[in-house]
């Protein structure tokens, strides 16, 4: 099928500018589409492994999950590469797979950065995905979904 | 097949044939970490695209509703809000359909016996890989795909909900 691309972000709402108090009328309701990248896992891969996805600076991420078609005998970690550091576990650090289906991860999971910043703001660059397993010759396979908004640029 | 009374009221639309993207174009597959800068690399994302439709109970065992998934389509979660309670001996599942009008599963069947919001997800490999690509599935051909949903012998009885799908659609993984 066809594709439209932006550069980003794309945003809907039918009053675009805030210019006054009253709702309905002259206060914005622009809301951002929610955006999405997929990338395939695999246990067998050599730590750390790319995972194809790229998320825009200062982008705020909304949920990472793991579509698990195979089981993973070892828990997960994503992190990132860039041109500031390599950080193997920066987003996940031991997230269990070890069951097919949905798995929904949260900074619960405890990562390399402190708890829940590298989630509410990417950075001022954009951030390669890696992840790492263990896994040596295991055979878990999967999906990892990762959901942002795109150059959210969040302060908190 | 419920109806929605409140469909297409609110102002205009924006409409696209197929998905929509947005980020950085370019550079193919050549994404490895270290061959290239980060600024050079595409960090193009999907938008996630949704179809939402009312279900009730009070229909056949396995019904069709207004969600059709365009082909090859990935699905990232499926969400049903119970606005009446399902009765409590039913339980409730989404089920896509085949080219002889057959049902596959995309989810384990769950109670919603309450009100309130349940997360749908798969249970064994073969439903996971029907979430990775809607058209991974014998007897599922190459065109777009309807969904129907299973409440049970629940023929009569009052639940009702909002199911819906998030989907990237046409991803073919």
């Amino acid at each position: 099928m066809s594709t439209t691309t932006f550069s980003g972000p794309v945003k809907a709402g039918n009053i675009f500018n805030t210019t006054g108090t009253t709702l309905s009328e002259n206060l914005s309701n622009q809301g951002q589409a929610t955006m999405v990248q997929v990338g395939t896992i695999d246990e067998s891969s050599a730590d750390p492994s790319w995972t194809g996805i790229v998320i825009p600076a200062n982008s705020q991420i909304t949920r990472m999950a793991v579509l698990v078609t195979a089981a993973f005998v070892n828990q997960l970690d994503v992190g990132r590469s860039d041109s500031v550091s390599t950080d193997g576990d920066y987003f996940l650090n031991g997230l269990v797979v070890n069951a097919v289906g949905v798995v929904e991860a949260g900074t619960k999971v405890a990562n390399g950065a402190t708890a829940g910043s590298s989630w509410k703001d990417t950075g001022v660059l954009d951030v390669h995905l890696t992840y790492e397993d263990s896994g040596g010759s295991d055979t878990g396979a999967g999906v990892l979904i990762v959901e942002y908004i795109q150059n959210n640029n969040l302060v908190a | 097949m419920a109806v929605n009374p409140h469909a297409e009221t609110y102002q205009g639309s924006t409409r696209f044939s197929g998905p929509v993207k947005a980020g950085r174009t370019g550079m193919g597959n050549a994404r490895n970490p270290g061959t290239l800068a980060v600024s050079a690399l595409p960090n193009l994302g999907n938008v996630v695209c949704s179809q939402s439709c009312a279900v009730q109970q009070a229909a056949g065992e396995v019904d069709a509703v207004d969600i059709v998934l365009p082909a090859y389509s990935m699905i990232i979660s499926i969400q049903c809000i119970a606005t009446v309670a399902w009765e409590t001996t039913n339980t409730f599942g989404v089920r896509v359909t085949d080219d002889t009008g057959g049902f596959q599963s995309l989810t384990v069947l769950v109670a919603q016996g309450a009100m309130g919001v349940y997360n749908l997800v798969p249970a064994t490999a073969a439903m996971a890989l029907r979430w990775q690509n809607v058209n991974d599935t014998a007897g599922v051909g190459d065109g777009d795909v309807s969904i129907a949903v299973e409440s049970g012998a629940g023929a009569g009885v009052a639940g009702r909900g909002i199911l819906t799908i998030n989907y990237i659609p046409g991803l073919n993984l």
